[in-house]
Protein backbone atom coordinates (compact mmCIF):
# COMPACT_ATOMS: atom_id res chain seq x y z
CA UNK A 1 0.00 0.00 0.00
CA UNK A 2 0.85 3.28 -0.70
CA UNK A 3 2.88 5.09 2.31
CA UNK A 4 0.63 8.42 2.17
CA UNK A 5 -2.59 6.39 2.41
CA UNK A 6 -1.30 4.27 4.85
CA UNK A 7 -0.13 7.11 7.13
CA UNK A 8 -3.91 8.59 6.68
CA UNK A 9 -5.42 5.56 7.58
CA UNK A 10 -3.12 4.92 10.69
CA UNK A 11 -3.81 8.54 12.01
CA UNK A 12 -7.76 8.24 11.38
CA UNK A 13 -7.82 5.15 13.85
CA UNK A 14 -6.84 8.06 16.92
CA UNK A 15 -10.84 8.91 16.51
CA UNK A 16 -12.92 7.40 19.06
CA UNK A 17 -15.13 3.93 18.00
CA UNK A 18 -12.89 3.96 14.37
CA UNK A 19 -11.47 0.43 14.08
CA UNK A 20 -8.97 -0.17 10.94
CA UNK A 21 -11.98 -1.34 8.95
CA UNK A 22 -13.88 2.51 9.44
CA UNK A 23 -10.52 4.13 9.07
CA UNK A 24 -10.17 2.24 5.75
CA UNK A 25 -13.38 3.52 4.75
CA UNK A 26 -12.95 6.84 5.69
CA UNK A 27 -9.79 7.06 4.05
CA UNK A 28 -10.96 5.76 0.47
CA UNK A 29 -13.99 8.42 1.02
CA UNK A 30 -11.62 11.36 1.85
CA UNK A 31 -9.97 10.66 -1.54
CA UNK A 32 -13.15 9.59 -3.58
CA UNK A 33 -14.33 13.72 -2.59
CA UNK A 34 -13.31 17.00 -4.14
CA UNK A 35 -10.02 18.76 -2.92
CA UNK A 36 -11.82 22.15 -1.75
CA UNK A 37 -13.84 19.67 0.67
CA UNK A 38 -11.68 17.84 2.13
CA UNK A 39 -9.50 21.20 3.16
CA UNK A 40 -12.56 22.58 4.18
CA UNK A 41 -12.06 20.09 6.64
CA UNK A 42 -8.89 20.15 7.69
CA UNK A 43 -9.58 24.22 8.04
CA UNK A 44 -12.33 23.72 10.44
CA UNK A 45 -10.81 20.69 12.27
CA UNK A 46 -7.65 23.06 12.86
CA UNK A 47 -9.57 26.47 13.48
CA UNK A 48 -11.29 24.97 16.59
CA UNK A 49 -8.06 23.58 17.88
CA UNK A 50 -6.38 26.36 17.39
CA UNK A 51 -8.88 28.56 18.65
CA UNK A 52 -10.97 27.13 21.22
CA UNK A 53 -9.88 26.97 24.28
CA UNK A 54 -12.19 26.36 27.38
CA UNK A 55 -14.02 29.59 29.21
CA UNK A 56 -12.30 30.40 32.56
CA UNK A 57 -16.26 30.26 34.16
CA UNK A 58 -17.98 27.87 32.98
CA UNK A 59 -15.07 25.69 31.10
CA UNK A 60 -17.74 25.38 28.18
CA UNK A 61 -15.29 25.55 24.81
CA UNK A 62 -15.02 29.43 23.22
CA UNK A 63 -13.11 31.55 21.00
CA UNK A 64 -13.08 34.72 23.70
CA UNK A 65 -13.05 34.70 27.38
CA UNK A 66 -15.72 34.73 29.10
CA UNK A 67 -17.75 32.26 26.35
CA UNK A 68 -20.67 34.02 25.06
CA UNK A 69 -22.89 32.83 27.59
CA UNK A 70 -21.30 33.30 30.60
CA UNK A 71 -20.53 36.88 29.05
CA UNK A 72 -24.60 37.55 28.09
CA UNK A 73 -25.16 40.17 30.74
CA UNK A 74 -29.34 39.18 30.09
CA UNK A 75 -28.79 35.45 31.17
CA UNK A 76 -29.18 34.38 35.31
CA UNK A 77 -25.55 34.30 36.68
CA UNK A 78 -27.58 33.04 39.87
CA UNK A 79 -28.85 29.89 38.39
CA UNK A 80 -26.47 27.39 37.58
CA UNK A 81 -26.67 24.29 35.48
CA UNK A 82 -24.20 21.44 35.62
CA UNK A 83 -23.43 19.11 32.91
CA UNK A 84 -20.83 16.22 32.12
CA UNK A 85 -19.49 17.72 29.14
CA UNK A 86 -19.29 20.74 26.37
CA UNK A 87 -22.01 18.56 24.05
CA UNK A 88 -24.73 18.68 26.56
CA UNK A 89 -24.75 22.26 26.59
CA UNK A 90 -26.20 22.25 22.93
CA UNK A 91 -29.80 20.40 23.47
CA UNK A 92 -30.30 22.32 26.79
CA UNK A 93 -29.66 25.84 24.56
CA UNK A 94 -31.81 24.28 21.71
CA UNK A 95 -35.10 24.16 23.94
CA UNK A 96 -34.09 28.04 24.07
CA UNK A 97 -36.30 28.16 27.57
CA UNK A 98 -33.09 28.29 29.84
CA UNK A 99 -32.11 31.38 30.94
CA UNK A 100 -29.55 30.62 33.59
CA UNK A 101 -25.54 29.70 32.71
CA UNK A 102 -23.46 26.33 32.90
CA UNK A 103 -20.70 24.64 34.38
CA UNK A 104 -18.82 21.89 32.50
CA UNK A 105 -17.15 19.09 34.52
CA UNK A 106 -15.39 17.49 31.66
CA UNK A 107 -15.72 13.32 33.22
CA UNK A 108 -17.79 12.02 35.63
CA UNK A 109 -17.10 10.02 38.98
CA UNK A 110 -16.25 6.68 38.01
CA UNK A 111 -13.38 4.71 39.95
CA UNK A 112 -13.21 2.08 37.81
CA UNK A 113 -11.63 4.62 35.57
CA UNK A 114 -9.68 5.87 37.78
CA UNK A 115 -11.79 9.32 37.87
CA UNK A 116 -12.32 10.78 41.21
CA UNK A 117 -13.38 14.50 42.43
CA UNK A 118 -9.93 16.13 41.48
CA UNK A 119 -9.65 14.74 38.38
CA UNK A 120 -13.31 16.64 37.28
CA UNK A 121 -13.79 20.50 37.82
CA UNK A 122 -15.77 21.01 40.76
CA UNK A 123 -12.93 22.69 42.72
CA UNK A 124 -13.47 25.81 40.00
CA UNK A 125 -17.55 25.36 40.93
CA UNK A 126 -16.88 25.83 44.66
CA UNK A 127 -15.10 28.40 43.99
CA UNK A 128 -17.70 30.27 41.35
CA UNK A 129 -20.33 29.93 44.20
CA UNK A 130 -17.73 31.09 46.84
CA UNK A 131 -16.89 34.52 44.58
CA UNK A 132 -19.83 34.92 43.37
CA UNK A 133 -23.79 35.03 44.36
CA UNK A 134 -25.45 32.07 42.79
CA UNK A 135 -28.86 30.94 44.41
CA UNK A 136 -29.28 27.21 42.71
CA UNK A 137 -27.34 24.59 40.88
CA UNK A 138 -29.10 22.57 39.05
CA UNK A 139 -27.10 19.39 38.78
CA UNK A 140 -27.99 17.63 34.94
CA UNK A 141 -25.57 14.99 35.04
CA UNK A 142 -26.85 11.46 33.25
CA UNK A 143 -28.63 9.25 34.86
CA UNK A 144 -26.09 6.62 34.70
CA UNK A 145 -24.42 4.92 37.59
CA UNK A 146 -21.77 7.38 37.51
CA UNK A 147 -23.88 10.29 37.39
CA UNK A 148 -26.22 9.66 39.72
CA UNK A 149 -23.31 9.29 42.48
CA UNK A 150 -21.66 12.54 41.32
CA UNK A 151 -24.78 14.57 41.79
CA UNK A 152 -24.76 12.59 44.81
CA UNK A 153 -21.67 13.85 45.66
CA UNK A 154 -21.80 17.73 44.17
CA UNK A 155 -25.04 17.78 46.25
CA UNK A 156 -22.78 16.88 49.63
CA UNK A 157 -20.29 19.39 48.73
CA UNK A 158 -22.83 22.14 47.37
CA UNK A 159 -25.59 22.63 49.82
CA UNK A 160 -22.75 22.92 53.04
CA UNK A 161 -22.27 26.64 50.90
CA UNK A 162 -25.92 27.59 51.03
CA UNK A 163 -27.16 26.62 47.68
CA UNK A 164 -30.06 25.12 46.43
CA UNK A 165 -29.03 21.97 44.62
CA UNK A 166 -31.61 20.02 42.41
CA UNK A 167 -31.64 17.34 40.32
CA UNK A 168 -32.93 17.46 36.40
CA UNK A 169 -36.12 15.63 36.75
CA UNK A 170 -36.23 12.50 34.27
CA UNK A 171 -39.40 11.22 32.45
CA UNK A 172 -41.55 10.68 29.84
CA UNK A 173 -40.31 12.78 26.27
CA UNK A 174 -43.39 15.28 25.38
CA UNK A 175 -45.54 13.64 22.92
CA UNK A 176 -44.51 9.86 23.67
CA UNK A 177 -47.02 7.38 24.12
CA UNK A 178 -46.43 5.36 27.23
CA UNK A 179 -46.74 1.87 25.70
CA UNK A 180 -43.95 2.86 23.43
CA UNK A 181 -41.38 4.22 26.30
CA UNK A 182 -38.66 1.26 28.33
CA UNK A 183 -39.13 0.63 31.44
CA UNK A 184 -36.47 2.65 32.78
CA UNK A 185 -38.47 5.84 31.23
CA UNK A 186 -41.64 4.45 32.38
CA UNK A 187 -39.77 3.74 35.97
CA UNK A 188 -38.07 7.14 36.43
CA UNK A 189 -41.31 8.88 35.23
CA UNK A 190 -43.03 7.41 37.97
CA UNK A 191 -40.59 8.10 40.97
CA UNK A 192 -40.18 11.41 39.79
CA UNK A 193 -43.87 12.12 39.67
CA UNK A 194 -45.63 15.46 41.36
CA UNK A 195 -48.55 16.17 42.86
CA UNK A 196 -51.26 17.60 40.79
CA UNK B 1 -53.80 -21.80 28.97
CA UNK B 2 -50.65 -20.60 26.72
CA UNK B 3 -48.89 -23.58 24.84
CA UNK B 4 -46.74 -24.29 22.00
CA UNK B 5 -48.25 -26.44 19.37
CA UNK B 6 -45.89 -27.28 16.94
CA UNK B 7 -42.16 -26.47 16.08
CA UNK B 8 -39.95 -26.57 13.14
CA UNK B 9 -36.18 -26.96 13.68
CA UNK B 10 -33.50 -27.11 11.33
CA UNK B 11 -29.58 -26.66 11.51
CA UNK B 12 -30.19 -25.80 15.48
CA UNK B 13 -27.22 -27.97 17.18
CA UNK B 14 -28.05 -31.64 15.79
CA UNK B 15 -31.20 -31.32 14.38
CA UNK B 16 -32.25 -31.80 10.76
CA UNK B 17 -35.47 -31.16 9.27
CA UNK B 18 -37.33 -31.44 12.67
CA UNK B 19 -41.07 -30.98 12.01
CA UNK B 20 -43.25 -31.47 16.20
CA UNK B 21 -47.07 -31.36 16.34
CA UNK B 22 -47.06 -31.26 20.61
CA UNK B 23 -49.71 -32.21 22.58
CA UNK B 24 -51.77 -29.71 25.20
CA UNK B 25 -51.26 -31.96 28.01
CA UNK B 26 -47.84 -33.95 28.35
CA UNK B 27 -44.90 -34.36 25.83
CA UNK B 28 -42.14 -37.27 25.60
CA UNK B 29 -39.02 -36.79 23.88
CA UNK B 30 -37.36 -40.03 23.53
CA UNK B 31 -34.54 -41.17 22.47
CA UNK B 32 -30.80 -42.36 23.10
CA UNK B 33 -28.03 -40.24 24.27
CA UNK B 34 -27.20 -38.14 21.35
CA UNK B 35 -30.51 -38.55 20.17
CA UNK B 36 -30.99 -34.40 20.30
CA UNK B 37 -33.54 -34.67 23.12
CA UNK B 38 -31.97 -31.22 25.55
CA UNK B 39 -31.23 -29.72 21.96
CA UNK B 40 -34.71 -30.05 21.12
CA UNK B 41 -35.58 -28.32 24.80
CA UNK B 42 -32.63 -25.69 24.14
CA UNK B 43 -34.32 -24.95 20.71
CA UNK B 44 -37.91 -24.09 22.02
CA UNK B 45 -36.81 -22.16 25.03
CA UNK B 46 -34.52 -20.19 22.38
CA UNK B 47 -37.65 -19.79 20.18
CA UNK B 48 -39.49 -18.08 23.73
CA UNK B 49 -36.81 -15.88 25.03
CA UNK B 50 -33.89 -15.65 21.91
CA UNK B 51 -30.93 -17.29 23.93
CA UNK B 52 -29.74 -20.71 24.99
CA UNK B 53 -30.86 -21.58 28.83
CA UNK B 54 -27.36 -23.36 28.72
CA UNK B 55 -25.59 -19.64 28.09
CA UNK B 56 -24.47 -21.14 24.54
CA UNK B 57 -23.55 -18.54 22.04
CA UNK B 58 -25.77 -18.60 18.22
CA UNK B 59 -22.27 -19.65 16.97
CA UNK B 60 -22.37 -22.57 18.87
CA UNK B 61 -25.89 -23.37 18.48
CA UNK B 62 -25.08 -23.57 14.77
CA UNK B 63 -24.63 -27.23 13.41
CA UNK B 64 -21.51 -27.64 12.03
CA UNK B 65 -22.13 -28.61 8.87
CA UNK B 66 -24.68 -25.73 8.01
CA UNK B 67 -24.34 -21.67 7.63
CA UNK B 68 -27.47 -20.96 10.34
CA UNK B 69 -30.02 -22.23 11.72
CA UNK B 70 -34.27 -21.99 11.41
CA UNK B 71 -36.93 -22.57 14.35
CA UNK B 72 -40.47 -21.88 13.89
CA UNK B 73 -42.89 -22.15 16.65
CA UNK B 74 -46.73 -22.18 16.25
CA UNK B 75 -48.82 -20.99 19.83
CA UNK B 76 -52.66 -20.45 20.00
CA UNK B 77 -52.26 -17.11 18.64
CA UNK B 78 -48.88 -16.49 17.53
CA UNK B 79 -46.96 -17.75 14.35
CA UNK B 80 -43.04 -16.89 15.40
CA UNK B 81 -39.77 -17.77 13.36
CA UNK B 82 -35.65 -17.03 14.20
CA UNK B 83 -33.46 -16.99 11.01
CA UNK B 84 -29.64 -17.21 12.33
CA UNK B 85 -27.46 -17.29 9.40
CA UNK B 86 -23.65 -16.21 9.08
CA UNK B 87 -23.91 -14.55 12.39
CA UNK B 88 -27.09 -12.65 11.95
CA UNK B 89 -30.51 -13.32 13.29
CA UNK B 90 -33.48 -12.14 12.46
CA UNK B 91 -36.58 -12.45 14.28
CA UNK B 92 -40.56 -12.75 13.07
CA UNK B 93 -43.79 -12.78 14.90
CA UNK B 94 -46.85 -13.11 13.15
CA UNK B 95 -44.98 -12.80 9.50
CA UNK B 96 -44.18 -9.42 11.01
CA UNK B 97 -39.56 -8.39 11.51
CA UNK B 98 -39.02 -7.37 15.14
CA UNK B 99 -35.54 -5.19 15.48
CA UNK B 100 -36.73 -4.69 18.88
CA UNK B 101 -36.56 -8.35 20.86
CA UNK B 102 -38.76 -6.17 23.06
CA UNK B 103 -41.48 -6.74 20.38
CA UNK B 104 -40.68 -10.33 19.80
CA UNK B 105 -40.95 -11.43 23.71
CA UNK B 106 -44.37 -12.15 25.44
CA UNK B 107 -45.89 -14.72 22.95
CA UNK B 108 -45.80 -18.03 25.06
CA UNK B 109 -43.48 -18.17 28.87
CA UNK B 110 -41.52 -21.15 29.37
CA UNK B 111 -39.27 -22.67 32.51
CA UNK B 112 -36.72 -25.19 31.78
CA UNK B 113 -36.18 -27.89 34.53
CA UNK B 114 -32.09 -29.17 33.52
CA UNK B 115 -30.29 -31.20 35.12
CA UNK B 116 -27.50 -28.57 36.60
CA UNK B 117 -30.73 -27.69 39.07
CA UNK B 118 -29.08 -29.86 41.54
CA UNK B 119 -26.37 -27.17 41.94
CA UNK B 120 -28.77 -24.33 43.33
CA UNK B 121 -29.60 -26.62 45.75
CA UNK B 122 -26.49 -27.99 46.36
CA UNK B 123 -23.79 -25.39 45.38
CA UNK B 124 -22.57 -21.96 46.25
CA UNK B 125 -25.31 -19.53 47.97
CA UNK B 126 -24.35 -17.30 44.58
CA UNK B 127 -26.32 -20.00 42.63
CA UNK B 128 -29.35 -19.46 44.91
CA UNK B 129 -29.22 -15.56 44.71
CA UNK B 130 -29.21 -16.33 41.32
CA UNK B 131 -31.95 -18.40 41.39
CA UNK B 132 -34.17 -15.86 43.00
CA UNK B 133 -32.85 -12.73 41.14
CA UNK B 134 -33.81 -14.38 37.71
CA UNK B 135 -37.56 -14.96 39.19
CA UNK B 136 -37.75 -11.79 40.91
CA UNK B 137 -37.05 -10.49 37.39
CA UNK B 138 -39.33 -12.40 35.71
CA UNK B 139 -42.59 -10.99 37.65
CA UNK B 140 -41.29 -7.51 38.05
CA UNK B 141 -39.52 -5.95 34.81
CA UNK B 142 -38.42 -2.92 37.53
CA UNK B 143 -36.31 -5.53 39.36
CA UNK B 144 -33.69 -6.28 36.51
CA UNK B 145 -33.08 -2.92 36.36
CA UNK B 146 -32.78 -2.29 39.98
CA UNK B 147 -30.34 -5.16 39.90
CA UNK B 148 -28.24 -4.13 37.30
CA UNK B 149 -27.86 -0.70 38.51
CA UNK B 150 -26.71 -1.86 42.08
CA UNK B 151 -24.33 -4.33 40.59
CA UNK B 152 -23.06 -1.68 38.94
CA UNK B 153 -22.57 0.74 41.71
CA UNK B 154 -21.11 -2.25 43.60
CA UNK B 155 -18.46 -2.33 41.27
CA UNK B 156 -17.89 1.19 41.36
CA UNK B 157 -17.72 1.37 44.87
CA UNK B 158 -15.56 -1.96 45.18
CA UNK B 159 -13.10 -0.10 43.21
CA UNK B 160 -12.62 2.63 45.57
CA UNK B 161 -12.08 0.02 48.96
CA UNK B 162 -9.62 -1.70 46.90
CA UNK B 163 -7.74 1.73 46.41
CA UNK B 164 -8.35 2.89 50.04
CA UNK B 165 -9.97 5.39 48.79
CA UNK B 166 -12.48 6.95 51.79
CA UNK B 167 -14.09 10.09 52.29
CA UNK B 168 -16.62 11.97 50.92
CA UNK B 169 -16.51 10.44 47.61
CA UNK B 170 -17.00 6.75 49.46
CA UNK B 171 -20.05 8.60 51.20
CA UNK B 172 -21.18 9.25 47.79
CA UNK B 173 -21.54 5.64 46.21
CA UNK B 174 -22.51 4.41 49.63
CA UNK B 175 -25.59 6.69 49.52
CA UNK B 176 -26.59 5.72 46.15
CA UNK B 177 -25.57 1.83 47.05
CA UNK B 178 -28.14 2.20 49.58
CA UNK B 179 -30.94 3.97 47.79
CA UNK B 180 -30.13 1.15 45.01
CA UNK B 181 -30.21 -1.70 47.48
CA UNK B 182 -32.88 -0.07 49.75
CA UNK B 183 -35.52 -1.02 46.57
CA UNK B 184 -33.52 -4.29 45.56
CA UNK B 185 -34.34 -5.09 49.18
CA UNK B 186 -37.83 -4.01 49.16
CA UNK B 187 -38.95 -6.38 46.41
CA UNK B 188 -37.32 -9.09 48.09
CA UNK B 189 -38.84 -8.41 51.21
CA UNK B 190 -42.18 -8.21 49.51
CA UNK B 191 -42.33 -11.14 47.60
CA UNK B 192 -40.65 -13.64 49.65
CA UNK B 193 -43.12 -14.70 51.61
CA UNK B 194 -44.90 -15.77 48.30
CA UNK B 195 -42.27 -18.04 47.48
CA UNK B 196 -42.03 -19.74 50.40
CA UNK B 197 -45.47 -20.45 50.28
CA UNK B 198 -45.38 -22.02 47.50
CA UNK B 199 -42.29 -24.02 47.93
CA UNK B 200 -43.89 -25.22 51.41
CA UNK B 201 -47.13 -26.28 49.74
CA UNK B 202 -44.79 -27.93 46.25
CA UNK B 203 -42.93 -30.26 48.98
CA UNK B 204 -46.42 -30.78 51.29
CA UNK B 205 -47.99 -32.10 47.93
CA UNK B 206 -44.28 -34.68 46.70
CA UNK B 207 -44.85 -35.42 51.16
CA UNK B 208 -41.06 -34.16 51.52
CA UNK B 209 -40.44 -32.29 54.55
CA UNK B 210 -38.71 -29.47 52.89
CA UNK B 211 -38.56 -25.55 53.93
CA UNK B 212 -36.93 -22.89 52.21
CA UNK B 213 -35.77 -19.61 54.05
CA UNK B 214 -34.16 -16.16 53.49
CA UNK B 215 -31.90 -15.03 55.45
CA UNK B 216 -31.01 -11.19 54.05
CA UNK B 217 -27.98 -9.55 55.75
CA UNK B 218 -29.56 -6.24 56.51
CA UNK B 219 -33.13 -4.46 55.84
CA UNK B 220 -34.69 -1.23 53.76
CA UNK B 221 -34.07 0.35 56.62
CA UNK B 222 -31.09 -0.76 58.54
CA UNK B 223 -28.92 -0.92 55.00
CA UNK B 224 -27.40 2.43 55.85
CA UNK B 225 -26.69 1.91 59.71
CA UNK B 226 -25.55 -1.23 58.68
CA UNK B 227 -23.23 -0.40 55.99
CA UNK B 228 -21.63 2.16 58.36
CA UNK B 229 -20.79 -0.15 61.73
CA UNK B 230 -19.21 -2.77 58.52
CA UNK B 231 -16.86 0.36 57.93
CA UNK B 232 -13.79 -1.49 59.31
CA UNK B 233 -14.41 -4.97 58.07
CA UNK B 234 -14.55 -2.97 54.72
CA UNK B 235 -11.21 -1.88 55.09
CA UNK B 236 -10.34 -4.94 56.20
CA UNK B 237 -10.85 -7.08 53.31
CA UNK B 238 -11.51 -3.94 51.16
CA UNK B 239 -15.19 -5.33 49.62
CA UNK B 240 -18.75 -4.22 50.22
CA UNK B 241 -19.92 -7.06 52.71
CA UNK B 242 -23.08 -5.46 53.49
CA UNK B 243 -26.17 -5.49 50.91
CA UNK B 244 -29.13 -8.13 49.28
CA UNK B 245 -25.50 -9.31 47.06
CA UNK B 246 -24.45 -10.98 50.75
CA UNK B 247 -28.06 -12.09 51.34
CA UNK B 248 -28.47 -16.03 51.87
CA UNK B 249 -31.10 -18.39 50.74
CA UNK B 250 -31.36 -22.06 52.90
CA UNK B 251 -33.40 -25.12 51.62
CA UNK B 252 -33.74 -27.11 55.08
CA UNK B 253 -35.00 -30.91 55.24
CA UNK B 254 -36.75 -31.11 58.51
CA UNK B 255 -34.92 -28.20 60.16
CA UNK B 256 -31.36 -29.46 59.01
CA UNK B 257 -29.23 -27.90 56.01
CA UNK B 258 -30.23 -30.25 53.12
CA UNK B 259 -26.66 -29.99 51.72
CA UNK B 260 -25.52 -31.97 54.66
CA UNK B 261 -28.91 -33.83 55.27
CA UNK B 262 -30.27 -34.66 52.23
CA UNK B 263 -29.77 -37.62 49.87
CA UNK B 264 -29.12 -37.12 45.76
CA UNK B 265 -32.90 -37.34 45.44
CA UNK B 266 -33.82 -34.81 48.11
CA UNK B 267 -31.93 -32.78 46.78
CA UNK B 268 -32.55 -33.17 42.94
CA UNK B 269 -36.30 -32.85 44.12
CA UNK B 270 -35.91 -29.30 46.01
CA UNK B 271 -34.19 -28.46 42.42
CA UNK B 272 -37.13 -29.31 40.91
CA UNK B 273 -39.69 -27.79 43.95
CA UNK B 274 -37.55 -24.16 42.50
CA UNK B 275 -38.81 -24.25 39.36
CA UNK B 276 -42.18 -25.23 39.85
CA UNK B 277 -42.18 -22.49 42.24
CA UNK B 278 -41.08 -20.55 39.73
CA UNK B 279 -43.45 -21.48 37.23
CA UNK B 280 -46.06 -20.78 39.76
CA UNK B 281 -44.96 -16.86 40.38
CA UNK B 282 -45.04 -16.11 36.55
CA UNK B 283 -48.76 -17.91 36.25
CA UNK B 284 -49.84 -14.85 37.53
CA UNK B 285 -49.00 -12.99 34.55
CA UNK B 286 -49.17 -16.02 32.05
CA UNK B 287 -49.18 -20.13 31.91
CA UNK B 288 -45.76 -21.25 31.28
CA UNK B 289 -45.06 -24.50 29.35
CA UNK B 290 -42.19 -26.89 31.57
CA UNK B 291 -39.55 -27.91 29.78
CA UNK B 292 -38.37 -30.98 31.80
CA UNK B 293 -34.69 -32.52 31.06
CA UNK B 294 -34.59 -36.06 32.88
CA UNK B 295 -36.98 -34.89 35.73
CA UNK B 296 -36.72 -38.72 37.11
CA UNK B 297 -33.13 -39.71 37.25
CA UNK B 298 -32.38 -40.79 41.00
CA UNK B 299 -35.41 -39.85 42.02
CA UNK B 300 -37.34 -43.63 43.42
CA UNK B 301 -40.62 -44.86 41.73
CA UNK B 302 -42.21 -43.76 45.17
CA UNK B 303 -41.00 -40.27 44.62
CA UNK B 304 -41.57 -40.84 40.89
CA UNK B 305 -45.30 -41.37 40.82
CA UNK B 306 -45.71 -38.44 43.26
CA UNK B 307 -43.82 -35.76 40.80
CA UNK B 308 -45.72 -37.48 38.10
CA UNK B 309 -49.06 -36.83 39.58
CA UNK B 310 -48.10 -32.67 40.38
CA UNK B 311 -46.70 -32.46 37.12
CA UNK B 312 -49.61 -33.33 35.18
CA UNK B 313 -52.01 -31.08 35.99
CA UNK B 314 -49.32 -28.05 35.66
CA UNK B 315 -50.18 -27.23 32.46
CA UNK B 316 -48.25 -27.96 28.82
CA UNK B 317 -45.26 -30.38 29.46
CA UNK B 318 -42.33 -31.37 27.12
CA UNK B 319 -40.04 -33.72 28.57
CA UNK B 320 -36.98 -35.57 27.27
CA UNK B 321 -36.41 -38.72 28.96
CA UNK B 322 -34.15 -41.46 27.67
CA UNK B 323 -36.84 -43.83 30.26
CA UNK B 324 -40.58 -43.48 29.23
CA UNK B 325 -42.40 -44.52 31.75
CA UNK B 326 -45.24 -42.27 31.50
CA UNK B 327 -48.83 -41.66 29.23
CA UNK B 328 -48.41 -39.18 26.61
CA UNK B 329 -47.66 -38.17 23.15
CA UNK B 330 -44.01 -40.00 22.10
CA UNK B 331 -41.54 -38.09 19.73
CA UNK B 332 -39.32 -40.73 19.29
CA UNK B 333 -35.47 -38.94 17.97
CA UNK B 334 -32.97 -40.53 16.54
CA UNK B 335 -29.41 -38.72 15.29
CA UNK B 336 -30.93 -35.40 15.13
CA UNK B 337 -34.27 -36.37 13.52
CA UNK B 338 -37.53 -37.54 14.25
CA UNK B 339 -37.68 -41.48 13.64
CA UNK B 340 -41.46 -41.82 15.38
CA UNK B 341 -44.13 -40.56 16.56
CA UNK B 342 -47.26 -42.04 18.31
Amino acid sequence: MEKSLERLIERLQILPGVGRKTAQRLAFFLLRIPEEEVRGLVEAILDAKTNLNLCEICFNYTKRQPCSICGDEDRDHSLICVVETPAEILPIERSGRYRGVYHVLHGVLSPMDGIGPEDLRIKELVKRLKDTSVNEVIIATNPTSEGEATAIYLARTLKPLGVKVTRLARGLPMGADLDLADDQTIWNAIEGRREL
Amino acid sequence: MSRINRIEVDGFRNLKGIEIDFDPGINLIVGENGAGKSNLLEAIYYLLYLRSYRNATEAELVNLESEGFSLKGFGDEDRVEVRVRNGTKRVFRNGIERHRFHDYYGWLDGVVFSLSDILIVRGSPSLRRDWLNSLLARCDANYRLLLNEYRSILKQRNQLLLQERYGPELEAWSERLVEVGSKVYQIRYQTFPRIKEWFQALAHQLNLPLEISYHPVTSPERFWPDLRRSASRERELRLTVVGPHRDEIGITKAGQDIRAYGSEGEERLAGIILRLVEAEMIKARKDPILLLDEPFIEIDKHNQERLKSLLANKGQLILATTTPDWQGKTVRLKGGRVEATD
